[in-house]
């Protein structure tokens, strides 16, 4: 079975002009309790967790449709050794300068630790038996991790993303898949970030050039092709 | 002064502000993006291209490394419609204003300059774990650049006028999100501030 293209910004994607669902994976960053959940990391910063959450809606319904679909299914944590000795010294130090220190206690445990409540993935976007979890100390998912290993020994060539922040990690990671030559869909309403002007800078920022690092879709238009 | 004077803090992260010891220049890089001819028309360049300048003076002079780099257009954004820009060479000359034979150049296939290991293991060969980043675009070769940095633990300042962005408001929001969260991608600071803290280290070594 073949897709044909999604409608997308700035230009209908894949660029190859279509993909198939076992050549593609749906990549869903740091859907965790840090990130999105009271009491997390995002939380006892100040910020407005109602940004972080307003994705989850439709990534529930895309992550339904390519379970069906049979995509490979990758989930991200961002975390740290319960010892921190994967947490370089400035990121440890900038995080307790405002008070909400990696490894310290918190009201969902210790702080970007693995294994933590935390550091759990939400249940609206919880993964299943049988999909890949990558766990990563940096914000990129591709450092220090097996993930490029896992998606090329898959046969996976097309990566859709979700997560959060679209700023921060979703970025990273999709600015590193398209430098290692994947061809990346970013789903507008299924990622969101500490800062709205932020998360619309950063779709924008992936349709500069052409789509220096893909393309930008809604879930509908995804889910138009394959569901 | 022992520190850079940026946002959100004062950098690098473990400046000791007592110290009468100023910072320790050789531990810098100054890492320069897209330093190309490709880029020259782009806006902001000319008061880039001053505090590129400065700023490779200041870090020479105190012992450590000015790194270029030189982004070869990647694989798969050349098959992209709109990507390709005829009639110039990816490979063209770094600058010559600013480059200097002990300076490191190394080309980038991609648009982070961490895709190869080259400029990783050039810069721990050098001893260096702070990072200035500057250079063309800020928004694509710099910032694919410094996350990639970060994540390998280099302490980063993003030298906010010698960056050039494709477009103000996307440049102006990427410097944003470096400084969210307490400085998630490290700080940001100017030419001026960050000569500052060079010039009265480069005193303070002579002494």
């Amino acid at each position: 079975m073949t897709y044909g293209v999604v409608e997308a910004d700035p230009y209908p994607w894949p660029c190859d002009g279509s993909f198939e669902p076992g050549r593609t994976a749906l990549v869903c960053i740091d859907w965790q309790v840090d990130f999105c959940g009271p009491g997390g990391y995002v939380d006892a910063m100040g910020y407005d967790l109602g940004l972080t959450r307003a994705g989850l809606g439709p990534t529930a319904r895309v992550l339904a449709a390519a379970r069906a679909e049979g995509w490979m299914v990758v989930h991200t944590r961002e975390g740290h050794r319960p010892d921190l000795s994967d947490c370089p010294p400035n990121k440890l130090w900038r995080s307790k300068r405002i008070g909400a220190g990696i490894g310290d206690a918190g009201p969902c445990g210790r702080i970007l630790v693995r294994g933590e409540p935390g550091w759990e993935i939400v249940p609206e976007v919880a993964p299943i038996a049988g999909e890949l979890l990558i766990d990563k100390p940096g914000k990129g998912s591709f450092y220090a991790t097996d993930l490029d290993l896992l998606l090329r020994t898959g046969g996976i060539t097309h990566l859709v993303f979700t997560g959060i922040t679209t700023d921060v990690c979703v970025h990273t990671t999709m600015r590193d898949a398209n430098d290692r030559g994947y061809e990346c869909l970013l789903l507008s309403d299924c990622t969101g970030a500490t800062d709205h002007d932020n998360y619309l800078a950063a779709l924008k920022m992936v349709t500069m050039q052409g789509g220096v690092f893909g393309a930008v879709s809604s879930s509908e238009a995804l889910l138009r092709v394959i569901a | 002064m022992a520190h850079v004077d940026s946002i959100p803090y004062p950098w690098p992260f473990d400046a000791d502000p007592d110290s009468m010891v100023g910072l320790d220049v050789a531990r810098i890089a100054l890492v320069v993006c897209g330093a190309q001819r490709r880029w020259l028309e782009l806006s902001g360049t000319e008061t880039a291209l001053a505090g590129i300048g400065a700023l490779a003076r200041a870090v020479r002079s105190g012992g450590g490394v000015v790194a270029f780099l030189r982004h070869v257009v990647p694989v798969t954004a050349s098959t992209r419609p709109g990507w390709s820009l005829p009639g110039i060479d990816d490979r063209d000359s770094v600058l010559d204003v600013t480059t200097l034979a002990d300076d490191l150049v190394i080309d980038t296939p991609a648009t982070s300059g961490f895709a190869s290991g080259a400029l990783d293991l050039a810069l721990r060969a050098a001893g260096c774990d702070r990072l200035l980043l500057a250079g063309w675009a800020s928004e694509v070769l710099v910032e694919s650049t410094l996350r990639a940095a970060n994540d390998r633990g280099y302490e980063c300042l993003t030298v906010s006028d010698a960056l050039v962005p494709f477009d103000s408001w996307t440049g102006e929001r990427a410097l944003s999100s470096i400084t969210m969260s307490g400085g998630i991608f490290g700080a940001v600071g100017s030419t001026a501030a960050v000569l500052a803290a060079l010039r009265v280290t480069a005193e303070e070594i002579v002494q």
